[in-house]
C-alpha cells in the first residue's frame, strides 16, 4: 500500500516521511481528545489539554516535527462532537486519513490565519457527516 | 463581545511578548478561562457553557499573524468573531471544527475588508 501510495502521488522521501509522521500525530491528537470525551470530560478542556500537551511534546528534540503542535490541535478540533456521526473504527480510520490528506494539501495554502486548523477539521468531518448520512 | 476581543488579544500578547507558540498561547488562553469559568460556575451557579465556547472561538482568531497594529486588528477580528459565532455557528454542525471555521470567517472578512478599504 506504502509503494502504491508513494508511486501514485510521487512525492519526495522527506515529504513521505513528514506525511507519515502527520498520520501518527493526527491518531494521538485525535484519539486522546476522543478518550478524554469518553471519559466525560468537558469537550473544549479536553482539545485545550492535548493541545497544551502536544506543544510540549513536540518541542522536544527526540520528536522535532515542525508542524507536529498544530497536527494535534487539528485533529483534537475533529474528535469535538464527531461522537454522534462515528460508530466504527473503520469510519474513524476514514477520517483521520481525510484529515490527513487535506493538512497536508492544505499546507502551504493561507498560512498565518487564524482558524485554518479549524477550518480543517470541520471539511474533514463534514465531509465524512454527509457521505455516512447519505441514504 | 468584551469575552470574544479579550480572548483574541490575550492569545496575540502571548504570541507576541512572549514569544510563545500560537498553538500554546491558544490553548493556555482556553485552559485559563476555563479554570475561571469552573469557579463562576460553582461558586454563583452560572451557566458559562457557551461563554467557553466563545472564548475558545476566539483564541483561534488570535493565532493570526498579525504584522502592524495588531492591538487594533485584534480588536476588530474579536468583534467579527462574536457576530459570526452569533450568526453563523448556531446552523453549523460539529462543534469544535465549527468554531474554527467561524474563526477563519472573521480573519478572512477582515483581511478582505482591509484590502478594498486600504
Amino acid at each position: 500500500m506504502i509503494i502504491i501510495w508513494r508511486t501514485l502521488i510521487k512525492v519526495s522521501k522527506i515529504e513521505f516521511i513528514e506525511s507519515i509522521y502527520t498520520l501518527i500525530f493526527t491518531c494521538l491528537g485525535f484519539y486522546s481528545t476522543y478518550f478524554l470525551i469518553e471519559m466525560n470530560y468537558n469537550s473544549i478542556l479536553s482539545s485545550a489539554l492535548i493541545g497544551f500537551s502536544g506543544c510540549l511534546l513536540c518541542g522536544k528534540k527526540c520528536l522535532n516535527y515542525k508542524l507536529g503542535s498544530e497536527v494535534i490541535y487539528c485533529s483534537s478540533f475533529a474528535a469535538i462532537g464527531v461522537k454522534e456521526i462515528l460508530n466504527s473504527h473503520v469510519e474513524i480510520s476514514i477520517l483521520l486519513i481525510l484529515l490527513t490528506v487535506v493538512f497536508i494539501t492544505s499546507k502551504n495554502v493561507y498560512r498565518g490565519f487564524g482558524g485554518k486548523l479549524g477550518t480543517i477539521a470541520f471539511i474533514t468531518t463534514y465531509i465524512i457527516g454527509s457521505v455516512l448520512s447519505f441514504p | 463581545m468584551f469575552l470574544s476581543i479579550l480572548s483574541c488579544l490575550l492569545t496575540q500578547v502571548l504570541v507576541r511578548r512572549l514569544r510563545w507558540n500560537s498553538v500554546k498561547a491558544s490553548a493556555s488562553v482556553t485552559l485559563l478561562f476555563y479554570g475561571m469559568f469552573m469557579f463562576l460556575e460553582s461558586s454563583y451557579y452560572i451557566d458559562t457553557s457557551n461563554y467557553l465556547k466563545v472564548v475558545f472561538g476566539a483564541s483561534f482568531a488570535g493565532m493570526t499573524k498579525v504584522e502592524i497594529s495588531w492591538i487594533s486588528t485584534s480588536f476588530i477580528i474579536g468583534v467579527l468573531f462574536w457576530l459570526f459565532f452569533t450568526w453563523v455557528f448556531p446552523y453549523l454542525p460539529y462543534q469544535g471544527g465549527a468554531l474554527g471555521f467561524s474563526a477563519f470567517l472573521s480573519v478572512l472578512t477582515y483581511k478582505k475588508l482591509s484590502i478594498l478599504l486600504s
